[in-house]
């Protein structure tokens, strides 16, 4: 099961052939060796596959995304919302449109970053533009909105329904700035 | 990606072997020359993943060969290293062989173990 699929059909067949040879000796023996053979192979190609440069590019797309979500977390804790605070006091505001506002287009500036950073890391030199842009920037757009829609599938009443829309379309400025990242890597590599 | 082109220990031992059995040179053939000549136990994972490795670097060449019946009417895959192959399986082995020339205390090093040797030689100092 760990072997890669160009492998596997002669390594079974390897594995076969000696067995059967071992068996018409010692079929215990044969049984134990093959046994053994096969807990002594799985780390092998275990660590072959790991090493493949697909797995390697899902590893870091995942790490990627791991790591822009965390982030994200922060910057919406640590800077979008004391924006948002620091405004309200200074202005010494009396509704919450405009310190949303701010809290808004802080998010959206984490958004943009955090959007070119996957695009940047997981870039591909050697798939086109549109390959790179179609295939990381799904993920990186389910990455930003996932928090969001979770919530509200699960009722968090926090924000109020409009406010929750406005925040999701938040990634699409992040999505842009990934388009945007992956053609300026397209240019600069070909 | 830049691959390392430095063979290592078993990656010498796998091309030796392919050099040795030729045509003939597929997994099982493979794997019983090594432990027949070494005398150390090779996993077909072991093998399988270095000949991989050997076949990215551009060393050797595969071919899918016939299905028996002894091996479940599965293929053989037949491998041969290729002139780059040999021309650094030289070039590690001369770069050994010039490691080792000249150096008088390595069969006493090997008879008496490393630790007693280093011992020996700092207490000459």
């Amino acid at each position: 099961m760990a072997a890669d699929p160009v492998d596997r059909s002669a390594l079974m067949g390897d594995l076969a052939e000696e067995f059967a040879r071992l068996w018409r000796r010692s079929p215990d023996n044969a049984r134990a060796w093959y046994w053994r053979q096969a807990a002594k192979s799985a780390p092998h190609l275990f660590l072959k596959r790991l090493r493949a440069p697909e797995t390697q590019k899902l590893l870091i797309g995942i790490g990627a995304a791991v790591v822009a979500f965390f982030l994200l977390r922060y910057w919406d804790l640590w800077v979008a919302r004391n924006a948002a605070r620091e405004f309200a006091a200074a202005t010494n505001a009396q509704n919450y449109f405009l310190p949303r506002m701010v809290y808004l287009i802080a998010q959206m500036a984490g958004f943009v970053l955090a959007g070119a950073m996957i695009a940047a890391v997981t870039f591909a030199r050697e798939t086109s533009f549109l390959a790179n842009a179609a295939i990381r920037l799904a993920p990186i757009g389910a990455v930003l909105l996932a928090p969001t829609l979770f919530a509200m599938v699960s009722g968090a009443d926090n924000y109020d329904l409009s406010f929750r829309l406005i925040w999701i379309t938040l990634a699409i400025p992040s999505l842009i700035s990934g388009a945007g990242a992956y053609w300026m890597l397209s240019n600069r590599s070909h | 990606m830049r691959k390392a082109k430095n063979l290592g220990e078993f990656e010498i031992l796998v091309l030796a072997a392919l050099v040795r059995l030729g045509a003939d040179a597929y997994g099982v053939s493979i794997r019983q020359e090594i432990e027949e000549r070494t005398g150390r136990s090779v996993s077909v994972g072991a093998l399988y993943s270095t000949l991989s490795r050997l076949e990215e670097k551009g060393y050797v060449a595969s071919r899918i060969g016939e299905a028996t019946a002894e091996r479940g009417g599965r293929a053989k895959r037949h491998y041969v290293i290729k002139a780059e192959g040999q021309a650094q399986l030289e070039k590690s082995i001369f770069a050994l062989g010039a490691m080792l020339k000249g150096l008088k205390t390595w069969p006493e090093t090997l008879k008496i173990g490393i630790r007693t040797a280093i011992a020996r030689t700092l207490a000459r100092r």
